[in-house]
């Protein structure tokens, strides 16, 4: 394949690799806040009983 | 609610992405001066536009957190800035990789990619700042600020090609001399649509992060107080 074409393709390729990486660290930060929260919530209970 | 409205969104986005790749993958001609490199526009410009429009949203949501000290549209303002820096990535790197191809160099300092890049820069600034001050209004109110003073980059983007320097070098084929085959139109205008709606998505999840983030402050707050 001649470079034109391959970096045509790299172009293409890297616009939606960089989409998925930041969907996943949003995915990864999403559970590792989630978990904090349910952390959180149940250290208040805690202190209130 | 929320949810529905995020699958709703990216759904629709990759329906059409599928859609629109496909016409410009297989079914478009190559550009006749520059060969399949040439098409990289399609995918180039739409992410500036895309990036451009959520920085555009996320200023006027720090206008609004000036204003009227609303939390919810500081929430909106990082979570558009945040989303526009991934389509500022992806214009940058494309870009690289047709000057590659074209001009035989990864990266030049003409006027339009260093304005680009000092764009992505003041922005990562930004990203970079807020999680350095903990007081909350004081956070907000700094990210505004930034924000609103960042802002004034785009328009020396948009406009760097009307310079000198950077017209020696840079192409200006979509908004200015107005030589783009009709038939590119359809496609380059859908990639903006694309975009739009994937980054809709990317955004509503990283603003149910910040809404999240919020309550953990009170939280902490209240822990500290009892």
């Amino acid at each position: 394949m001649e470079a034109n074409q391959l970096y045509f393709f790299y172009g293409y390729s890297a616009a939606w690799i960089i989409v998925l990486v930041y969907v996943f660290m949003l995915v990864r930060r999403g559970r590792r806040i989630d978990s904090e929260l349910a952390r959180l919530k149940s250290l208040v209970e805690d202190r209130e009983r | 609610m929320r949810e529905k409205k995020i699958y709703v969104l990216a759904i629709l986005g990759t329906i059409l992405m599928v859609a629109t790749m496909y016409d410009i993958l297989v079914a478009m001609p190559d550009e006749a001066q520059q060969g399949p490199i040439g098409k990289m526009l399609l995918v180039h410009v739409p992410a500036a536009f895309a990036a451009f429009t959520f920085y555009g949203v996320a200023v006027w949501n720090s206008i609004k957190f000036l204003v009227k000290k609303d939390f919810h549209a500081d929430s909106l303002a990082v979570s558009n800035i945040e989303v526009a820096q991934v389509f500022t990535l992806i214009n940058l790197v494309t870009g690289s990789l047709w000057g590659h191809i074209i001009w035989g160099i990864w990266w030049t300092w003409d006027f339009r990619l260093t304005s680009q890049f000092m764009c992505f820069m003041l922005y990562l600034g930004y990203l970079l700042m807020r999680p350095a001050v903990s007081d909350a209004t004081q956070r907000a109110t700094m990210s505004a600020i930034l924000a609103i003073l960042a802002v004034a980059d785009i328009p020396l983007v948009f406009f760097a090609i009307r310079l000198r320097d950077a017209r020696m070098q840079h192409p200006s084929p979509v908004l200015e001399t107005g030589k783009m085959d009709p038939s590119w139109w359809p496609p380059f205008l859908l990639m903006w649509v694309v975009y739009l709606l994937i980054g809709g998505a990317l955004i509503m999840l990283r603003l149910r992060q910040e809404t999240v983030r919020r309550e953990m402050d009170s939280l902490r707050r209240e822990l500290h107080a009892m």
